[in-house]
């Protein structure tokens, strides 16, 4: 009883915060603090994980979430010029439009959920292992199991891995079409300037 | 980049076009690691060795050794004018070490002796704030009147005090004042002189004995 | 295989305490959560001074010399002096620097390894919680620690500690990998994510050796990786002294500079823990097969003495490397990870895994 009493305070007070964290990150005029008031709900979100005792979940969700995405978005504000971004001042036309969208959608998102018998989830005491069942789940080739997904996941992966290195690297010097890695000085870490690239057939990718 | 990694360069051809090609070899670079790690587990052994003697520390614990204080005869700390037992500095204000001191710690200030009108030294000011201690005035005296000695406990809680005279007291010598039975007259001869009061008495009457030291490499002056 | 005499450990935290008292009596479980906060709090503060002090003087030794002498016989309350010099000290904040991210950098990394110091088990009776994803908590709780140097960087308003901060955010975020599969090995091995539940398994022999060369392989590669994650020598371009002045902290002055300078110490002692416990045994005691009079022996000295005396040895080699290798340029640094640690660290996962299914060992698991 007590247990339900302070998961019922914890809930709501997570609740509340969640809630102002997330109006700070939209209404906040500096796109750092933003990120961070971002990180601070995320958090949030892997304390309701935790609530519903899905340790795993929030687990992933600090490793990967707060561990990887806010720090990928810290990282973009901090190397840009994105501080300029935030001159903005909509015209009221645009604000009460806005206004109306986000009004709206959270009408409709408040009257789904009241309307829908969503199944409430009982604080099990079960003590079952999340992770087990989740690897179990994840590996399982019978007809509940997800392991085509998880496949076809980690190719996905890969592809962005891939897409990533091919996107940011730097294009070798036509004379020299194989690349070594780059590891010696003068040697795929430089991108020639138009003027000096020595092509004869013009088959340069800049 | 230091050639860590084995890289061969040729010529190769590729579809009939010859194309330059490096050839990494990256058992190469893993045939490294062996050497690689043992230098590193010998960096550790000597440090390892360091700890384990705490004896041979080269900290000295100062100022609990003060009695056994040993310096290197080159150590320089503090300057001074070489004064003999009588009392006699080399000095002739030539004013070659205060051109050659590199920040002015040093000013040479004479006083022209009316009677044979030769500049003679009336105060050697050092500014032990200022001073490098980089022995350059010891080095341009040609007379070999300066030193560096070994005293290094000169801190002081006015910066004032760091203003040192080096020429010590320029009035007549113990042999000339004990000649004067007056004791008003002798202690009117130790006043400080005015500017009229004649010519400085310090190497008048008494011809200066040079002791023969292995730090005076001068020629001899002939007073 | 179970060697005869073999005490069996009952593991209980003080987290299951609070649990066991929640219903009945809470305030019982209020005052348990409050002992376990007070004793979180003790043991930063001892752990900051005394890892300090020992820092000064064990680096002063290996470069044959001798430290703090003064203050206490042979320096002992130095700490204590530097302490209340820290706190006295005026806090100054660079006048355009952003002030609540200048504050919530240190914050966050102190608090990330508090949060680490709050799991790791240091007896059986001796835990504070036993968090049910143990290793998964220790690496997304590193991954969280990025943020507080990327803030500390950023706000300072200094484009040196931008700099710095950038460059430390870079290399901690690599070499959470390579220290993600190491740690992945053991937990392979023991067939458990929970802290405890990896020293228990190890009754029957540390996984370092236990673990056929995969265990040795992965306690290397954590060892390097751990030390980069927390920014020591050779891994110390960050706040390299002689680098960028002071790296991502160099605008941080009083009471924040000693959160920062805290993290990174207690950081030491968390990253000497985990390695106790995943790789050493942690609170486990010496067994050798069947050598009854031996075992016995080492069972009688406690657990909690036994990993302090681990953690202690870890702590020493991590001071080791700092004073005798030179710093890795952050290119050499990056490098390392990528194209020697990363590689080795796959091979090595799929070498345990390999070894695990096809059961290729001779001790028993």
């Amino acid at each position: 009883m007590i247990e339900r009493a302070m998961i019922t305070i914890l809930f709501y007070g997570f609740a509340a915060a969640a809630i102002l964290l997330a109006l700070a990150v939209t209404t906040s005029r500096n796109l750092l603090r933003a990120a961070v008031c971002l990180m601070g709900v995320l958090l949030i979100q892997a304390a309701f994980y935790l609530l519903l005792s899905a340790d795993f979940l929030a687990g992933v969700q600090v490793l990967v979430y707060v561990g990887g995405i806010v720090v990928v978005i810290a990282f973009v504000v901090t190397l840009t010029r994105s501080s300029q971004l935030l001159m903005d001042h909509p015209s009221p036309l645009r604000m009460s439009l806005a206004f109306a969208a986000s009004a709206g959608f959270a009408v409709v998102s408040i009257a789904s959920l009241w309307v829908s018998a969503l199944h409430q989830p009982g604080m099990s005491h079960s003590k079952v292992d999340s992770t087990k069942a989740i690897g179990m789940a994840l590996l399982d080739t019978g007809k509940t199991g997800y392991v085509l997904p998880f496949e076809v996941v980690s190719v996905l992966l890969l592809a962005a891995v891939i897409g990533g290195i091919v996107i940011a690297r730097k294009t070798p010097p036509p004379s020299q079409p194989f690349t070594t890695g780059g590891d010696k000085p003068g040697e795929a870490d430089v991108t020639l300037p138009k003027s000096q690239r020595i092509s004869k057939d013009g088959r340069d990718s800049r | 980049m230091t050639e860590f990694q084995q890289i061969e360069r040729k010529q190769i051809t590729f579809g009939g076009k010859p194309v330059p090609v490096a050839v990494v070899h990256p058992l190469d670079r893993a045939s490294k690691a062996p050497s690689v790690l043992k230098g590193l587990v010998r960096g550790m052994r000597l440090t390892l060795g360091y700890f384990l003697r705490p004896w041979k520390v080269v900290t000295r614990q100062y100022p609990e050794n003060r009695q056994t204080l040993r310096f290197p005869q080159r150590y320089r700390a503090m300057l001074t004018m070489i004064h003999d037992s009588q009392g006699f500095h080399r000095c002739t204000a030539c004013k070659l070490c205060e051109k050659a001191c590199p920040n002015g710690s040093i000013r040479v200030i004479t006083q022209k002796g009316l009677l044979e009108g030769v500049n003679k030294l009336d105060q050697y000011i050092w500014r032990m704030d200022s001073c490098l201690l980089c022995n350059a005035c010891v080095q341009a005296c040609p007379f070999g009147a300066l030193k560096m000695t070994h005293s290094f406990e000169n801190a002081v809680y006015d910066r004032r005090l760091l203003v040192y005279n080096l020429n010590r007291y320029a009035g007549p010598p113990a042999k000339v004042l004990a000649a004067e039975p007056d004791t008003a007259k002798r202690r009117q001869m130790m006043e400080p002189r005015g500017r009229f009061d004649g010519p400085l008495p310090l190497n008048e009457g008494l011809k200066p004995v040079l002791a023969k030291t292995q730090e005076s490499p001068v020629r001899e002056t002939s007073a | 295989m179970m060697s005869v005499g073999q005490p069996a450990w009952e593991v209980v935290t003080v987290a299951d305490r609070a649990e066991y008292w929640l219903e009945s009596h809470w305030y019982f479980a209020v005052a348990y959560m409050i002992l376990a906060v007070l004793a979180v709090a003790a043991m930063v503060v001892a752990l900051g001074m005394g890892l300090i002090y020992g820092e000064r003087k064990i680096a002063a030794h290996f470069q044959c010399r001798m430290g703090p002498m003064r203050v206490g016989y042979h320096g002992i309350l130095q700490s204590i002096a530097d302490t209340i010099k820290l706190l006295l000290k005026e806090d100054i904040v660079p006048e355009r620097a952003d002030k609540v991210l200048h504050l919530v950098g240190p914050f966050l990394t102190l608090v990330v390894t508090i949060l680490i110091l709050g799991v790791l088990p240091y007896s059986p009776l001796l835990q504070l919680a036993d968090v049910s994803l143990g290793v998964l908590y220790l690496t997304a709780l590193s991954g969280l620690s990025v943020l507080g140097l990327l803030l500390g960087g950023w706000s300072s308003n200094n484009k040196w500690s931008l700099l710095g901060g950038m460059r430390a955010a870079a290399q901690v975020i690599s070499y959470e990998i390579t220290a993600t599969l190491a740690l992945l090995v053991v937990t392979m091995f023991a067939g458990t994510l929970t802290l405890s539940g990896i020293v228990q398994s190890q009754a029957q022999g540390w996984w370092v050796w236990r673990a056929h060369g995969v265990g040795l392989l992965s306690m290397g590669l954590f060892m390097i990786a751990a030390t980069a994650e927390i920014n020591r020598t050779p891994f110390d371009i960050p706040e390299g002294e002689s680098e960028l002045t002071g790296g991502f902290h160099t605008e941080y002055s009083g009471l924040r500079f000693a959160f920062f300078f805290l993290a990174e110490f207690i950081n030491m002692f968390v990253v000497a823990g985990i390695t106790v416990t995943l790789f050493l045994g942690g609170w486990m005691p010496l067994r050798i097969g069947n050598w009854e009079t031996f075992n016995n022996l080492m069972g009688l000295i406690p657990p909690s003495l036994w990993f302090l005396g681990k953690v202690v040895v870890m702590v020493f080699v991590l001071m080791w490397f700092r004073w005798t290798f030179p710093r890795m340029r952050v290119d050499q640094l990056m490098r390392l990870e990528w194209k020697f640690l990363l590689p080795i660290g796959f091979i090595n996962l799929f070498a345990a895994a390999v070894i695990i299914l096809c059961k290729w060992y001779f001790f028993p698991v």
